[in-house]
Parts: C-alpha cells; structure tokens; sequence
C-alpha cells in the first residue's frame, strides 16, 4: 500500500518535470530501496532546480535513465559516467559555484540572478573561517538555502525569505553552547543579537509585520559576504535607508569625533541590534537626553542641545494647538478641511527638523521650526476665527428664535383675537 | 375705505381691479371641521418650496456646475461666503422638510378621500409635483459632487437600465454616458434649476387654480354629520383667519430651520472619487429607502415594475375609488393607505436600525 501510494505521489509531483524519467528519484522515493526518502521528496515538493528541469545528475553526475528497470543501481551512479558522492560540508560553497558562479549558464535561467556568491563568501566571516581555519562549523550555501528543497528568497517558505532570514541566522547565533569560542573584538561573540533584534523598531516591522523595507541581519550584515560592521560600513549600512540623517550627521561637527568611539556614528546614540524609534527626548537637557552624556552645563554644546529641543518641542506645541482648536471648530459645526491641510505643512516641517537635527546646528534646526510654527499658528488663528464666528452665530441663532417666538406668539394672539369676531357657523 | 384715497390703489385698481379681487379675498373661505388641521400642510408644502426657490437663487451666485470646482464651490459657500453656510443649510433642510410635508399632505388627502369626485385633477397634479418634488431631491442631492452623492447617484441611475428597449437610453440619457461623471453633474444641474422649476411651476399653477376654484374638500364623515344635521357647516374666512394660522406655521417652521441649520450645518462630506469604494451600508436619501429596501427582498426588474406600476395606480387612484366617489365612505381604501404608509415606514426603519439586512 504504502508503495502504491509512493507511485502516484511521484507521479503526481513529476508530471512535467524531467524527475519523472529519473531512475535517481525512482529509487530515492522509495522507503523499499532507501532508508531515507525526504531527499528526493524535498527535491519533488518544492525545489527551484526541479522546476527549472535541472535533474539530480547536474550536480550529482551518474546516469539518471539507467539502473532502475535493470534493478541495479550501480548502473546509475556509474563514476565512468561522472557520478560522485556528496561533498562534505567544507566542498558544498565550491560545489555550488560550478553552476551559481558562472554568468552565462545562470543567465539562461534568472538574468538577474547574482553570480559572485562564492567570491562574497570567501571575504566573509564564515567563508574565512571554513576555508583559512578548516572551521565546519560555519554556516555554507546548504545552511541557510537548504539542499534539496532550495526556494528562491522571494518565496516566504524560504528560509531566506525577508521575514525568515533572522530566525535562519539565529538558529546558530542564539546557541551559546554552539557559538562558544567565537570571539569578537576580544570577547566571546554575544548571542542575543535576535532578543534584541526582534524587540527593535527593525525586528517589530520585519518579523510582525513582514515588511520588507525594514532590514533583516543581512540589510547591515550583507549575506554572502557576511561580516561585522566595521567603523566606516555601520553608518553606510544605516544611511543606506536613513540617507538624509547619513548626510545631515556627516555634514555635523559630531561627524569625526563620533568616528573615533568605541560604538561610532549612528551606533553611539541610538545603539544597535535593539534600536528603538528615536523620540525627541533623546535631543536636549532634560531626563533621558543623551546630549549631557558628553556636554557639560554652561558649555555651548549644552545650550545648543536645549535651544533644539526647544525649538521641537515649540513646534509640536504649535501643532497640537492647533489640531485641537480645528478639531473644537468641527465639532461645533465649522469647515476645518483647509486646516487640516495646511496643518499637514506643519509636521512635514516636524518630520524634516528630525532629520535636520542630526546636523546639530540650532540655526538650521529654528529656521524650520520657525516656519512649521508659523503654519501652525496660521492654522490656530483660523480656526479661532471659526470658533468665534461659531459663537456669534449662536448668539444670532438665539436672537433669530426670540424673534420667531415673539412674532408667533404675537400671530397666535391675533389669531385668537379675530376668531372672537368670526362667526364660523355657514347659515343657508 | 382709507386704501381707496390711496392714489397708487386708485391707479391700480383702474387697471387690475383691485377691489374685485379684495372682494374675492374677503369671501373666500375654508371649511373649518375637527380635521381643518390637515388643511395647512399644503400652504406649508407651498411655502417651503418658496424658501427652495429663494435659497436657490442665491446658491446659484456661488455654485459652479463642473466635477473640477462643484465640490470647491459649495466649500467656499460654506467657508467664505457670508451666511454661505445659513443659506445652503436652510436648502437643505427645508428641501428635506419640503418632501416630507408632501408626503404628509399626499397621504393626508388620501386618507381623507379628498381625492373623490370633483378633485381628480387636483389629486392627478398632486401626485405629479410628488414625483418632480422627488427629481428634485434627486438631481439636488449630487451637486455639491461629494462621495456619497456620487455613489447614490450611480446606484439611483442604475435601475433606468430595468426599462425594456430603451433603458440603456435612458441610463445615457440621465447620465450624459455610460457612467456618472461630470457630464452628469451639468446634466443634474440643467435638471434641478431649469426644467424641474419650470415644470413644477406650471403644475403648481395648474394644482392651485383648481383648489381655487373648487374649494377644500370636506371629508365624508364631516359632510354626513352636517347632512344629518349632527353637526353645523362650519367655515373660516381665508383673509385673516385661516392666513393668520398659516403664517405661524410658516413662522414656527422657519425657526425650525434656522436652529437646525445653526446647530448642524449641513456636511459637505469628501470629494467624488471614482476610485474609491463604496463604504458599506450605503443608502439613499430617507424617501427612496423604502423602494431601496424593498429591491433587496425581490428581484429588481419585479421591484422596480412593481413601484412603476403602484406609481401609476396611485396617480389615477380617484377613478379606482367609486365608492368615495359616490360620497360614501370606503373603509378598504382607508386600509390600503394605511398599509401602505406603515410598509414606507417599516421599510425605512429597517434599512437603517439594520442596515446589513
């Protein structure tokens, strides 16, 4: 039975693929003839080399259309026919390579595909520990894309995929017991880096809300090329999707001195692995402020620090004024579209003195807080304006009422006057 | 009389004789009965559609009948121009209230079997200005081009396509193309401020000549009581008695208006936007609900023949009724009203106390 149900699961799965002449699969499907089935039916299930009619035999060598019939599967994995036993783990990047590293033959197949895998991977961490140390330990193609169920890493089931890839790269990193003895700037390498990750801003957007604008490991890590970042790669890494903040904070006298720290850059204020959303109190004087971490009270850096935040802080104020007068003025009955318009000006102007702020320059940072709050205040007076135009309405509305009142009072008294002179009664 | 040392009076009623129609005015009359009540809801019909025509005009200063600015104008009408905001709220709440008091004054009619022998004509008119008073709300309701005026509209037109051979025409037709777009909004305007008005002026005039010239019906059970002398006829000279009443309801009404008017000024909403979708629930102004409604349960082609076709009857409805015709009291056709106004209402209240239904 359970052989029957092999057979048509194979025939199934291989209808139109070149699997379905394959003695390899005939056999490797088969519990009878093979201890360990999962490899031909990870191949079958799911695999980007199937699909793309890439047989066993062009990575394996052998003779795919002999052996099964003759039962004998010596004729297949036949050496005088090319075949070879599966490399070690240390051979997989090279074995890999014959075809992921030539241009043309991948070209037929994704023209968009990368072909400088392996070459990354040399330079990479791992690459130079498994190849310079003979280290096995380290991660190879296998590791991370699978063997024989490879998924393209725009499919979600990869473990690849944008919102897997941590999830991959911890599955080593986070095992204290298997990272042991690494050691990165002369201490045993951390392995909480996915604790941390996935309660970061990053990890929060990646792995709740699978969005894959935010970065994964390797949006800072790379991937093939997997490395530590080093004093220069950490802001580029972040500037690559911060590119005003990267060039505002270059452009700023923090610029070298930051270079020179321990944590540099972008690092220093708002760390790495668990980064935070950057609110405004990390700017300033006050409780949570990282500016009086190194500004001393009375130096300029200190006043420059209060005199940003206070600029911010005046126009969030400006905003939220009025925000809640417009707000007021429509719940009364009054058109507060063109305010909420116009108000939208104003925190475009709050989005851009965040940035603006990494330049740490006051004059640039009050310039376009000045206009923000201006728009701001533009928007209050208006819907002050309505508030008061609503008011006088409700005064005119109370007199127009008095009115009406009085002259249907004064109607009825009338009426009542001349039906005491009526006769109703018709008197043929 | 003093008036006649008036010069002016003099001068006019050398020309128009004005003393022949003072004397109409002093003798006319109006029945004066425990139902009279219902007797104002026309003059009170009437007066709002004056207040329609007026705040229509000055609407017509500011409004601009393109897709590009219709929705632009009326905001600056209720932003920028002064008692912009009064003039269109009092339009819209008076055009509500209007249909409503023709609602009440048809049904009044109705149930009072007004209608009978000699009124045909009166009732045939009546419910004509009922369906123009309706065009009215319909063409009125998509010009200011906001979203839900752009999908009731589209909805609204849709069922023109029912009509066997020339509903797509028709469609066409209403929508100045295949689909609602601004070509439909300078259609609806040409609909509700030209053709509308001038049709629904003549009607008008057609309507109250004959209330003029026949008088106020009595109802039935009041003409018996008088005939069996249970009761005197009683009556109530026009001028001033029964205007007098008239003009506090007017007056009543239109504080009405102003407090509803200041205290919930009447939404512009978003701007028509093809590309959004239909918020859920949607539905169209109260007095097409009831049909709205209906065409949920039954087939469409059966629901809208079904209104066409009660449409029709209900306009010669005086030549089905023999028997009020004949002044006898017809007890069926006071059901039929009555169900047929509780139908309306419970339809309505369905549609929106549940809306998914």
């Amino acid at each position: 039975m359970r052989s029957i149900s092999t057979i048509i699961f194979i025939f199934l799965t291989t209808a139109f693929t070149n699997a379905q002449q394959s003695s390899c699969i005939k056999c490797h499907i088969s519990s009878d003839r093979v201890p360990d089935t999962t490899v031909a039916a990870a191949y079958l299930s799911a695999d980007i080399h199937n699909q793309n009619g890439i047989g066993c035999e062009k990575c394996h060598g052998g003779d795919p259309t002999k052996g099964f019939t003759e039962n004998d599967a010596e004729l297949a994995m036949d050496p005088a026919k090319g075949f070879k036993p599966p490399p070690d783990k240390a051979g997989i990047p090279e074995f890999c390579a014959r075809c992921h590293s030539d241009i043309e033959f991948m070209k037929q197949y994704n023209p968009k595909l990368p072909a400088d895998q392996l070459m990354l991977y040399k330079t990479s961490v791992h690459g130079k520990l498994l190849f310079e140390k003979n280290d096995t330990k380290v991660a190879v193609c296998s590791d991370c894309h699978g063997a024989h169920g490879v998924l393209p890493s725009s499919d979600s089931r990869s473990k690849v995929y944008h919102q897997n890839a941590p999830g991959t790269c911890a599955a080593c990193h986070s095992q204290a017991q298997y990272m042991a003895g690494y050691i990165n700037k002369g201490k045993p390498i951390a392995t909480d880096q996915y604790d941390k990750y996935s309660q970061s801003v990053h990890g929060v957007l990646v792995l709740q809300k699978g969005d894959q604008s935010a970065p994964a490991c390797n949006g800072c890590h790379s991937n093939h090329g997997a490395t530590l970042p080093s004093l220069v790669s950490v802001s580029a890494a972040c500037g690559e999707c911060h590119a005003t903040n990267r060039d505002f904070f270059k452009s700023s006298p923090h610029s070298e001195p930051f270079g020179k720290l321990e944590n540099p850059d972008c690092e220093h204020c708002h760390g790495y692995h668990l980064i935070q959303i950057a609110s405004d109190t990390l700017l300033g004087t006050s409780s949570g402020a990282l500016c009086v971490g190194c500004h001393e009270p009375d130096s300029p850096g200190y006043a420059a620090a209060a005199t940003m935040r206070m600029a911010i802080d005046s126009l969030k104020d400006a905003i939220s004024q009025a925000e809640n007068s417009t707000k007021e003025a429509e719940q009364k009955g009054a058109e507060g579209g063109q305010g909420r318009f116009d108000l939208g000006s104003a925190k475009d102007n709050l989005t851009m003195v965040r940035s603006v702020a990494h330049t740490f320059d006051p004059d640039q940072v009050e310039e376009i807080t000045s206009a923000g709050i201006k728009t701001a205040n533009d928007v209050q007076q208006k819907a002050l304006a309505a508030l008061g135009d609503i008011r006088t309405r409700q005064i005119g509305l109370a007199v127009s009422l008095l009115v009406v009142i009085f002259l249907a009072f004064a109607i009825w008294r009338k009426i009542k006057q001349v039906d005491k002179d009526t006769d109703f009664v018709v008197r043929n | 009389m003093a008036e006649h040392s008036n010069w002016l009076y003099r001068w006019l009623d050398e020309r128009v004789d004005l003393q022949g129609l003072e004397k109409f005015l002093r003798h006319k009359t109006v029945p004066y009965h425990r139902h009279s009540i219902w007797y104002y809801v026309g003059g009170m019909t009437l007066y709002l559609f004056v207040v329609q025509v007026i705040t229509g005009i000055l609407l017509l200063l500011y409004y601009k009948p393109t897709a590009e600015s219709a929705y632009e104008s009326v905001q600056y009408i209720m932003t920028e121009v002064p008692f912009g905001w009064l003039v269109r709220s009092i339009h819209s709440y008076a055009a509500n209230l209007f249909i409503g008091c023709v609602f009440v004054h048809m049904f009044s009619v109705f149930i009072m079997k007004a209608y009978r022998k000699p009124r045909e004509f009166t009732w045939i008119s009546g419910a004509l200005l009922l369906f123009l008073a309706m065009g009215f709300g319909f063409s009125g309701y998509l010009l200011p081009w906001n979203q839900l005026a752009y999908l009731a509209t589209n909805v609204g037109t849709s069922f023109a396509t029912m009509v066997p051979v020339v509903g797509p025409w028709i469609l066409e037709f209403l929508r100045g193309g295949k689909e609602v777009t601004g070509a439909t909004l300078t259609r609806f305007f040409g609909f509700h401020v030209a053709v509308l008005p001038g049709l629904t002026t003549a009607l008008l005039a057609v309507h109250l000549l004959f209330v003029q010239r026949q008088g106020m019906s009595v109802p039935i059970v009041i003409e018996d009581e008088i005939s069996s002398k249970k009761a005197d006829r009683r009556e109530l000279p026009f001028i001033p008695n029964f205007l007098f009443r008239d003009m506090l309801g007017w007056t009543l009404a239109l504080g009405l208006i102003i407090l509803l008017a200041t205290l919930f000024p009447w939404e512009v909403g978003d701007k028509a936007d093809i590309l959004k979708p239909a918020p859920a629930h949607i539905r169209p102004e109260w007095y097409f609900v009831f049909m709205y409604q209906t065409l949920k349960y039954v087939p469409k082609v059966v629901g809208v023949f079904g209104f066409a076709i009660a449409g029709m009857v209900w306009v010669l409805l005086p030549f089905f009724d023999r028997k009020s015709n004949r002044g006898i009291s017809n007890k069926l056709y006071t059901a039929i009203g009555i169900i047929v106004v509780a139908y309306m209402i419970i339809m309505t209240a369905v549609a929106y106390l549940a809306p998914g239904e």
